[in-house]
C-alpha cells in the first residue's frame, strides 16, 4: 500500500506510532476515541472529517496526559486508531450491505482528511507553546472556529454549485452526496431553479434510491437509472454533478466506486463534470493510479485470490452480493482531467486550483 | 446622454448648438387603447413592462436632447407625477431637462402645437415625437441633415426647409406599420424632399393618387414608397407651431400639416424625409401595434433598448435563450412550460402545468394552475386563475380572471375588473372598469357614431363574480369615418372577423354602417394593389377563391343553423367588404348553394319552401337588371349541371319571378341573350322548357299593358 | 449616495452609456472604470478603509449591473479593491512580521512566471513607498504589488491554521496617509497599465510567429492586430482572416493588416474549417477570460478554434490582464449578448420576421480545451493557470462584488 508522497510528515509519524502502540499497552481513552468517532457518525447530517474533529476536540478536552510529548503521542494514536476504525468500518459496512442498512460514513478518505487536517493544526501550533494547557487552549479555541466554520461550508458549497444549474437543466447525480443534494435542494428551494435530476442507483450500496426518494420529496422531477445505464442516459443530460469522499492533490477525486467512468463517458460526450465539496475534504494525497488509494486494496485486483473466490463462485448463494460488494472497491479515483470544475465552499476551483489550496495548508 | 465633457464640447464648436429641444405629445387625441386610456394616459401604458414614454424619453436621450417639453392634454397629473418620480427627475445633476406642459384644452395634434406657440417655448430646431415611440435610433445623422439644409454652405441648402421626417424603412405589409393608417409618401430621392403625402386608409380603398403635375416639371424623379413605417418622428424647425396657429384649422400633423405644406403654393414651404434602414423605429397608435411593437422588443430588434437594459432603475431582468426574460424572485412552477419570446416581471408566480407562449407577464402577477397564456399582455398584480386560457389579450393591473375562464383573441380587460368564473369572452370583448361614457371622450364636432349609446347594453356575461363594464368601440372622430380601419388597428385582429365582430361587439350599427358602404364597394370590382402589379393578379385570384370558398362555409352555416336571411345577408356583406369580392362572385356561390338546399325526394314543395326563405337573399344581392340576368345564367348553368335538378329550373325561375327577385325584363333579356343559348346542350335544353313561361309573361305583360292603357 | 454631484453625474452618464450600448469595448469600459473609481477615492470623504470598500463594492455592483456583459467593469472594481486591502493590510503589517513571513515564503514558490515585471514593480514600488513609510522593511513592498499570491486574503478555512487573527485584517483604522498612495496604486498599477497593455502583449509577438507562417485569426481586436503588426516589422508572414459575419469586423481587420503591409486573405466564415489545414497558428482576441481559461470572444470564435483543434493548429488567445474575470461560465448563455438581428435579416423583411425567430448572437464562449496560450501583457499562460493569474489579480472576497 502506498500512501502519498513518503515525506509526508504524518505517514512518517504514524508509522513510529504503530511501532510503540504495539508494545505500550493504549491510553485508556483511545479506547474511548473509536467509540466517540462512531458516536458523532450517528448523526447522519455530520461529514465524516468534521467528526474526525470533533473526536479530536473530545479528546483534548479530557486528556490528561501529563507532558507535552506525551499529550501529542496519545493525539496521534488517537488519529490512528480512528482511521483504523474508518477502514475496518468499511468493510464491516459492505458485508453487513445486504441487510440494506445505509451506513454514509464508509469514507475512509475522508476521515483521513479529517485526521491530516488536524495534525496540521496542532504542527502548527505545537512549536508555539511550551505550557501544555496554553496549547490545550488554543487547540480547542481552534477547532471550536473551524468547526464553526466547517458548518455553514456545506452552505456555502450549495450556493456556489446552484449557481451552475440553470433554468430546465438536466441533471445526473451518481450515487447519495450530502453535498450534492445540498446543491440541488439549494437551487430547487431558494433560486427556485427548474431541473430534473437522474441518478444512479449506485451499486452495491443503492443509496442513489435513497437519493431519489429524498429529491422527490422536495419537489425534485428525478429518476433512478442503473449504474450500467449512465451511457444510455447521458445523452440526455446536461451536466453532471458528482460528490466527493476525498479531493487529491492534482485536483482528482476519490468518491464512490462508478464515479470514475461516469466522467469518463462524460469526457467522452463533452458533458460537464461537477465535482462538489468541502474545502475540509482536500487531502494530502497523490495517487497515481486507481490502486493507489490508503484503502483495502480489493481482492479483484489481484488474481492470487481469484482462484479461491472462483470456487466460490459457483455457490451463488446469498452470500453472493455480499461477496462481490467485499471483493470490490467501495471508492474509484478519478484523475482531475475528467473534471470540469470543482464547486467548493472557497468558490469555484479548476482541478488544477486544488493544489494550491492543499500548498497554502501544508506549507 | 452625452458626458459633460461631450457636452462642453458640443457647445464650442458648433456654432448653430444650442440646447437639443424635443417636444413629446403625450396625448394620442384618439381612444384607442379605451377603456385603459379612460384611466390611465397611453403614454404610461406598461409595453414590456415599462411605460411607454420611458421608451420616448430614452430614444430622445440617447439623440442628445437635452431640454424636453412633455404636452400633456388627458391626465397631464399622472404625467407630472409619473416624470417627477421617475429617475429622470431624480437626477437633479443629468443634463436633461423635463418639463410637462400642462394643455387641457387641446384636442388634436394641431391644438396643442398652437399651445406651445402661444407659450413661446420653442427656440431652436426640434424634436418633435408622440409620446408612444419606441426606437433605437440615433438622431444625429438626422439632426445634421436637417440643419445643414439650412446653412448655405451645404450641397442641399433649402431654407425653406421646415421639417424633415424620420421615416424607417420596412415593407408595404409590414407588422409594426400602423394597420389602418398606412400612408405613401412621394419622395424625390436625390434630395430626400417629400413632395406628396397620401394618406392610405385600408377602408375604402384607395385606387388613385393624384400628384400635381408642376411636381414631375421640378423633379427629375421621384419615388412613391409604400413601405416606409411612420414613427412620426420629426425633426421640426422653430416656425412649425407658428405655422399651425396660422392655419388654426389643421389638426392632424400629417393629413393637414404635411399635406397642407405640400399642397400650399403660399406657403413655399418644403419638408424633407430621412429614412432610415438599420435602426428600429415605430409608434403604438394602436392595440394592433402594441402588439407588434412588444413582439419587436422580445425579439430584441430595438436592441440595446431590451427589457434586460432595465430602463426602469428597479428592474432587474435576465435574459435567457429563446428570448426569455425573467425578473428577480420569479417562481416558476416545475411544471410549468415558458415558450419562447416570454418576458416576466419580478415577484410573479407561475403554478403547475400552465403553458405561456409569447406573452409579456407584469410584476407579482399570481397565475395558476393549468392556465394557458398564449400572446397575452397581462399587466401588475393581475391575478389569473386556474384553468384559464388567454389568448392576444390586454388584461390590465389588478385585473382578475377567475376559474376556467377563457378569453378570446383581441380582449382587453381594464384596471381591477374582475371576470369568472366559468366564461368565455368572444373575441374583441373590451371590459372597463367604469361604465363607457355616453359621449366619446373626444367627440366635440363629428357624431360618427351616433346611434349606439345606450343599446351598447351588452349580453356578454362576466360571470357570476364579474365586475366591470363592456366597452364598444366607438372608433375616432377622426375624419376616417371607416369603422373598419379601426378593427383592423386592434390587437389581434383578424381581417376574416371583420364582420363576425360587428356581430358580437355591436350588433345595433353594423347594418347601418354596411349599408353606408355598400354603394362605395360596387366600385371597387377589381381587387389589386397598385403597388404590386406583378403579384396582384395571382394575389387576386387567390383571393377570390379563399373568398368564395368563405363565402361557402358561411352559406352553409346559415342554412345549418337556420338563420335568418338577414343575419345571413349580413355576413355575406362583411364577408364581400373584408375580402373586397364583388357580388358577381357572391351570387356564384349562393344561388347553386341554395338550389342545392332543395329536397330532391320531394322536389316541388322542398324548393318552394326554400326559395321563399332564401330567395329574398339572392334578392339582396341582385342590385340591376344586370345582375338579375345574371342570376339567371348561373340558374341555368347550375341546374343544367345534373339529372336531378333539371327539373328544378322552372319551378326556381317562378318562384324568383313570383318574389321579384328577377323582374320580366331580365328574363326576357336572359332569354334572349346569346350566352344563355350557348351554355352546353342541357342548358339550351332548360331554356327551351323556359319558353312556355316566357309566352305567359309577355301575355300577361301584353295584357298588364293593355289593362295599363285602358 | 456618498459621491460628490459631479462625480454622481460622471457616474449616472457612464452607466447610461453603458447601458445604451454607446461606449463598448472592454479597454474603453476599463479606462473609465478605472478613472471613476480613482475620483472615487479622491473626491469622496471617507474616514477608514471599511468605509472606502464599501463604496467601491457598491459603486461596483452599480456600474456592473448597469452592463452585466462588460466585464471589464467588474475586473477593474476587483483590482482597485485589491489595492485599497493591500495598502492597509502594508500599513499594518509591520505588527505582524509572521504573516509576512508566510506570504514571502510563497511568493519565491510561484512568481517564476513574473519574475521581470516584478522587479520593474517593485522597483517603482519600493521608491514610492519609502517616500511614505521608511521604517518598512521589503515585505511591505512585496505585498503592495498585485501579482502576488496572499494566503490570507483567501477566505478558505485553511486560514485559521496559519494564523487565527490574520483574516481581521483591521480595515477600520484610521489612516490618514492612506489616500494618496491608493491613488497613485490605482494610477500605476491600473491606469498605467491599461496604457501599456497593447505594447505588452506586442513585444511579445516574435516569440510567437515565425517566418513564413499562416496564421488565422477573426473579428476585429485591436490586440491582435498591434501584435501582428508588431511581428510584422521583422517577420514576413501570412494572415487569414475570416470576414465575421454579420458585424463584418472581418474585413476592416484585414484592411487594417494589408494597410500595414501584410499579406491578407479574407475568407468567408464557412471557409475556415477549409482553410484550417494551411494555417500554422490561430491568433485571436478575446471580451472577456473566464476563470477556467474559457474565453468571451466574438461570434465565431468558437468554430475557428473548433476547426483548429481538429487540424491539431495551436491556438493564441491575446489578451489584457483586465480582461481577466475571475467569474465561472456558469451558464454558456450568460455572458453573451443577443443584438439586433437587423444584420441577419433585415427588419423590412416584415411578413418573414414575423414568423421566424432570427437570433443574433454577438459573442461566442470558447472552452479552456481550445485554447493553447493566452498571451496577456504581462507573460503568457496556458488556460489552465489561468486560475492563478486569477488569485494574483483579485482577491477571492471580492469575486461576488
Amino acid at each position: 500500500m502506498i500512501h502519498s508522497g513518503a515525506d509526508s510528515p504524518i505517514f512518517v509519524m504514524a508509522t513510529e506510532i504503530e511501532k510503540q502502540a504495539d508494545s505500550a499497552p493504549l491510553d485508556p481513552k483511545l479506547f474511548n476515541a473509536v467509540e466517540c468517532y462512531h458516536r458523532f457518525l450517528q448523526d447522519p447530517d455530520m461529514s465524516t472529517p468534521v467528526a474526525t474533529f470533533k473526536v479530536f476536540t473530545e479528546f483534548i478536552r479530557c486528556s490528561q496526559a501529563p507532558t507535552m510529548t506525551e499529550f501529542l503521542e496519545t493525539l496521534r494514536q488517537v488519529g490512528e486508531t480512528i482511521q483504523d476504525a474508518s477502514i475496518y468500518d468499511s468493510n464491516e459496512w459492505k458485508s453487513l450491505n445486504n441487510s440494506r442498512t445505509r451506513n454514509p460514513h464508509k469514507a475512509t478518505i475522508a476521515t483521513l482528511a479529517g485526521i491530516h487536517l488536524f495534525n496540521q493544526f496542532v504542527r502548527r501550533n505545537s512549536s508555539d507553546f511550551t505550557e501544555l494547557e496554553d496549547l490545550k487552549a488554543t487547540l480547542l479555541n481552534g477547532s471550536a472556529r473551524i468547526l464553526e466554520k466547517a458548518a455553514s461550508a456545506r452552505e456555502r458549497v450549495a450556493e456556489t454549485g446552484a449557481q451552475f444549474v440553470h433554468d430546465n437543466a438536466v441533471i445526473l447525480v451518481h450515487s447519495y452526496s450530502r453535498t450534492v443534494m445540498n446543491v440541488l435542494q439549494y437551487a430547487a428551494n431558494v433560486q427556485n431553479k427548474r431541473f430534473k435530476v437522474y441518478v444512479t442507483e449506485g451499486r452495491p450500496t443503492s443509496d442513489g434510491l435513497v437519493a431519489v426518494s429524498e429529491l422527490q420529496a422536495s419537489g425534485i422531477p428525478c429518476a433512478a437509472v442503473l449504474d450500467s445505464a449512465v451511457g444510455f442516459i447521458l445523452d440526455k443530460v446536461d451536466m453532471i454533478f458528482v460528490g466527493a469522499e476525498g479531493v487529491v492533490e492534482n485536483g482528482g477525486i476519490i468518491n464512490q466506486i462508478g464515479t470514475y467512468q461516469i466522467a469518463l463517458v462524460a469526457k467522452a460526450l463533452s458533458k460537464p463534470v461537477y465535482a462538489i465539496a468541502e474545502s475540509y475534504k482536500f487531502v494530502r494525497l497523490y495517487p497515481l493510479n486507481q490502486y493507489d488509494l490508503p484503502s483495502i486494496v480489493p481482492d479483484i485486483v489481484s488474481f492470487s485470490t481469484r482462484r479461491k473466490s472462483s470456487s466460490n463462485a459457483l455457490d451463488l448463494g446469498e452470500n453472493h452480493s455480499v461477496d462481490l460488494a467485499m471483493s470490490n472497491p467501495s471508492v474509484d479515483y478519478t484523475p482531475p482531467q475528467y473534471l470540469t470544475l470543482l464547486l467548493t465552499d472557497l468558490g469555484v476551483l479548476t482541478p488544477s486550483g486544488v493544489s494550491d489550496e492543499l500548498i497554502k495548508l501544508y506549507l | 446622454m452625452p458626458s459633460r465633457a461631450k457636452q462642453k464640447q458640443a457647445h464650442g464648436d458648433t456654432d448653430a448648438d444650442q440646447v437639443l429641444q424635443a417636444v413629446i405629445l403625450s396625448d394620442s387625441f384618439n381612444s384607442r387603447f379605451m377603456p385603459l386610456t379612460y384611466e390611465k394616459p397611453r403614454c404610461l401604458l406598461p409595453v414590456c413592462n415599462v411605460p411607454l414614454i420611458e421608451y420616448t424619453i430614452e430614444f430622445l436621450a440617447i439623440s442628445g436632447a437635452q431640454e424636453i417639453f412633455i404636452v400633456a392634454t388627458m391626465h397631464a397629473e399622472q404625467i407630472k407625477a409619473y416624470i417627477e418620480s421617475s429617475k429622470w427627475s431624480k437626477k437633479n445633476s443629468s443634463s436633461l431637462h423635463i418639463e410637462v406642459v400642462h394643455a387641457s384644452e387641446c384636442l388634436s395634434v394641431g391644438d396643442a402645437l398652437r399651445e406651445l406657440d402661444a407659450r413661446q417655448l420653442i427656440t431652436t430646431d426640434f424634436i418633435l415625437v408622440g409620446g408612444d415611440v419606441v426606437s433605437n435610433m440615433k438622431l444625429d445623422k438626422a439632426l445634421e441633415a436637417h440643419r445643414s439644409r439650412k446653412r448655405s454652405d451645404s450641397k442641399y441648402t433649402d431654407k425653406n426647409a421646415i421639417m424633415t421626417m424620420v421615416l424607417k424603412e420596412g415593407s408595404s405589409y409590414h407588422p409594426s406599420r400602423a394597420r389602418g393608417e398606412e400612408s405613401v409618401f412621394v419622395v424625390d430621392p436625390s434630395t430626400n424632399e417629400c413632395v406628396h403625402y397620401e394618406p392610405m386608409e385600408p377602408f375604402p380603398r384607395k385606387k388613385r393618387l393624384d400628384i400635381n403635375a408642376e411636381i414631375f416639371e421640378r423633379h427629375a424623379e421621384i419615388e412613391c414608397r409604400n413601405d416606409l413605417i411612420d414613427p412620426l418622428i420629426d425633426i421640426c424647425s422653430v416656425e412649425v407651431p407658428a405655422l399651425f396657429s396660422e392655419n388654426f384649422d389643421w389638426q392632424h400633423l400629417r393629413s393637414d400639416f404635411v399635406r397642407g405644406v405640400l399642397t400650399s403654393d403660399i406657403l413655399g414651404k418644403t419638408i424633407y424625409t430621412y429614412i432610415s434602414n438599420d435602426s428600429y423605429a415605430a409608434r403604438i397608435q394602436n392595440s394592433q401595434q402594441y402588439d407588434s411593437v412588444s413582439r419587436d422588443i422580445l425579439k430584441r430588434w430595438t436592441f440595446p433598448i431590451v427589457p434586460e437594459t432595465n430602463l426602469q432603475e428597479s428592474d432587474i431582468y435576465q435574459y435567457s435563450r429563446g428570448n426569455i426574460y425573467k425578473g428577480t424572485r420569479v417562481m416558476l412552477s416545475k411544471s410549468c412550460i415558458i415558450e419562447d419570446n416570454v418576458q416576466i416581471g419580478s415577484g410573479t408566480v407561475v403554478g403547475e402545468n400552465s403553458r405561456v407562449t409569447n406573452s409579456v407577464i407584469g410584476k407579482n402577477c399570481k397565475i395558476g394552475n393549468n392556465v394557458n397564456i398564449e400572446g397575452a399582455y397581462l399587466w401588475d398584480n393581475v391575478i389569473i386563475e386556474d384553468g384559464v386560457a388567454i389568448k392576444r389579450s390586454i388584461v390590465a393591473n389588478d385585473a382578475v380572471i377567475l376559474t376556467n375562464t377563457t378569453l378570446d383573441n383581441g380582449c382587453i380587460v381594464s384596471f381591477g375588473v374582475k371576470i369568472g368564473p366559468s366564461v368565455a369572452l368572444p373575441k374583441y370583448t373590451r371590459v372597463g372598469s367604469q361604465p363607457q361614457p355616453k359621449d366619446d371622450y373626444f367627440d366635440d364636432e363629428e357624431e360618427s357614431d351616433d346611434e349606439e349609446g345606450d343599446n351598447a347594453v351588452s349580453d356578454i356575461d362576466l360571470g357570476e363574480q364579474g365586475t366591470g363594464y363592456i366597452w364598444i368601440d366607438k372608433g375616432d372622430n377622426d375624419e376616417d369615418n371607416d369603422p373598419r380601419n379601426l378593427k383592423v388597428a386592434s390587437l389581434a385582429f383578424d381581417l376574416k372577423d371583420l364582420s363576425v365582430g360587428k356581430e358580437q361587439g355591436d350588433d345595433s350599427d353594423s347594418a347601418s354602417e354596411i349599408g353606408d358602404l355598400s354603394d362605395s364597394d360596387d366600385e371597387r370590382d377589381s381587387v389589386g394593389d397598385t403597388w404590386h402589379p406583378e403579384q396582384s393578379q395571382i394575389l387576386a385570384a387567390r383571393k377570390v377563391e379563399e373568398f368564395k370558398r368563405e363565402l361557402e362555409q358561411s352559406i352553409s352555416r346559415a342554412f345549418a343553423e337556420q338563420h335568418t336571411v338577414e343575419l345571413a345577408a349580413l355576413e355575406i356583406t362583411g364577408l364581400r367588404m373584408s375580402a373586397n369580392g364583388s357580388y358577381d362572385d357572391v351570387r356564384d356561390v349562393i344561388v347553386p348553394a341554395i338550389i342545392n338546399q332543395v329536397d330532391l325526394s320531394k322536389p316541388m314543395p322542398s324548393i318552394r319552401t326554400v326559395l321563399k326563405k332564401w330567395g329574398s337573399l339572392i334578392g339582396k344581392v341582385t342590385h340591376g337588371k344586370d345582375d338579375q340576368v345574371h342570376v339567371l345564367h348561373i340558374l341555368q348553368v347550375h341546374c343544367a349541371d345534373k339529372e336531378q335538378l333539371h327539373k328544378l329550373f322552372l319551378p326556381a325561375l317562378r318562384l324568383l319571378y313570383d318574389d321579384d327577385v328577377v323582374e320580366e325584363d331580365a328574363i326576357f333579356r336572359w332569354y334572349n341573350s346569346d350566352r344563355s343559348k350557348q351554355l352546353g346542350p342541357s342548358a339550351t335544353a332548360l331554356r327551351d322548357k323556359a319558353t312556355v313561361f316566357i309566352k305567359w309573361l309577355q301575355e300577361a305583360e301584353e295584357e298588364d299593358s293593355d289593362e295599363d292603357d285602358e | 449616495m456618498v459621491l460628490s454631484k459631479a462625480l454622481e453625474a460622471h457616474v449616472e452618464s457612464f452607466i447610461s452609456r453603458l447601458k445604451r450600448r454607446q461606449i463598448v469595448g472592454s479597454y474603453e469600459v476599463a479606462k473609465e472604470t478605472a478613472i471613476i473609481l480613482r475620483q472615487v477615492v479622491s473626491t469622496t470623504r471617507w474616514s477608514d478603509a471599511t468605509v472606502l470598500i464599501q463604496i467601491i463594492k457598491d459603486l461596483g455592483r452599480r456600474l456592473s449591473a448597469a452592463q452585466p456583459k462588460e466585464l471589464a467593469v467588474g475586473n477593474i472594481v476587483r483590482r482597485v479593491l485589491k489595492i485599497i486591502k493591500e495598502v492597509v493590510r502594508g500599513e499594518l503589517e509591520t505588527d505582524d512580521i509572521m504573516n509576512s513571513g508566510t506570504s514571502e515564503e510563497s511568493d519565491d514558490g510561484f512568481s517564476d512566471d513574473d519574475e521581470e515585471d516584478n522587479e520593474e514593480d517593485s522597483d517603482r514600488e519600493f521608491k514610492s513607498i519609502l517616500a511614505q513609510d521608511t521604517n518598512d522593511n521589503a515585505d511591505h513592498t512585496n505585498d503592495a504589488i498585485p501579482a502576488r499570491p496572499k494566503l490570507q486574503t483567501e477566505s478558505s478555512m485553511f486560514n485559521l491554521l496559519v494564523d487565527q487573527h490574520s483574516d481581521n485584517v483591521d480595515y477600520s483604522a484610521k489612516s490618514y496617509g492612506m489616500k494618496p498612495l491608493i491613488i497613485q496604486e490605482i494610477n500605476e498599477e491600473i491606469i498605467a497599465d491599461l496604457e501599456t497593455v497593447y505594447k505588452g502583449i506586442a513585444d511579445q509577438a516574435l516569440e510567437h510567429i515565425h517566418a513564413n507562417e499562416v496564421i488565422m485569426t477573426i473579428g476585429y481586436s485591436r490586440t491582435v492586430k498591434d501584435f501582428l503588426t508588431k511581428a510584422a516589422l521583422k517577420r514576413n508572414f501570412q494572415v487569414i482572416v475570416a470576414e465575421t459575419s454579420p458585424t463584418l469586423q472581418g474585413q476592416e481587420m484585414a484592411a487594417a493588416l494589408a494597410a500595414v503591409g501584410i499579406e491578407t486573405t479574407v475568407i468567408t466564415d464557412s471557409a475556415v474549417y477549409a482553410v484550417m489545414s494551411r494555417v500554422n497558428k490561430v491568433v485571436i482576441g478575446a471580451h472577456a477570460v473566464l476563470a477556467n481559461g474559457g474565453l468571451v470572444a466574438v461570434t465565431g470564435s468558437q468554430m475557428v478554434a473548433a476547426a483548429a483543434k481538429h487540424h491539431a493548429t495551436p491556438v493564441l488567445v491575446c489578451t489584457a490582464l483586465y480582461k481577466l474575470s475571475p467569474l465561472f461560465p456558469y451558464d454558456i448563455d450568460l455572458f453573451n449578448v443577443c443584438v439586433t438581428p437587423d444584420q441577419v435579416l433585415s427588419f423590412s423583411e416584415g411578413t418573414l420576421i414575423d414568423k421566424a425567430d432570427v437570433q443574433n448572437p454577438y459573442y461566442d464562449f470558447v472552452a479552456p480545451e481550445f485554447v493553447n496560450l493566452f498571451v496577456h501583457n504581462l507573460g503568457s499562460a496556458p488556460p489552465s493557470y489561468v486560475y492563478r493569474l486569477i488569485n494574483d489579480n483579485y482577491d477571492s472576497e471580492d469575486t461576488i462584488l
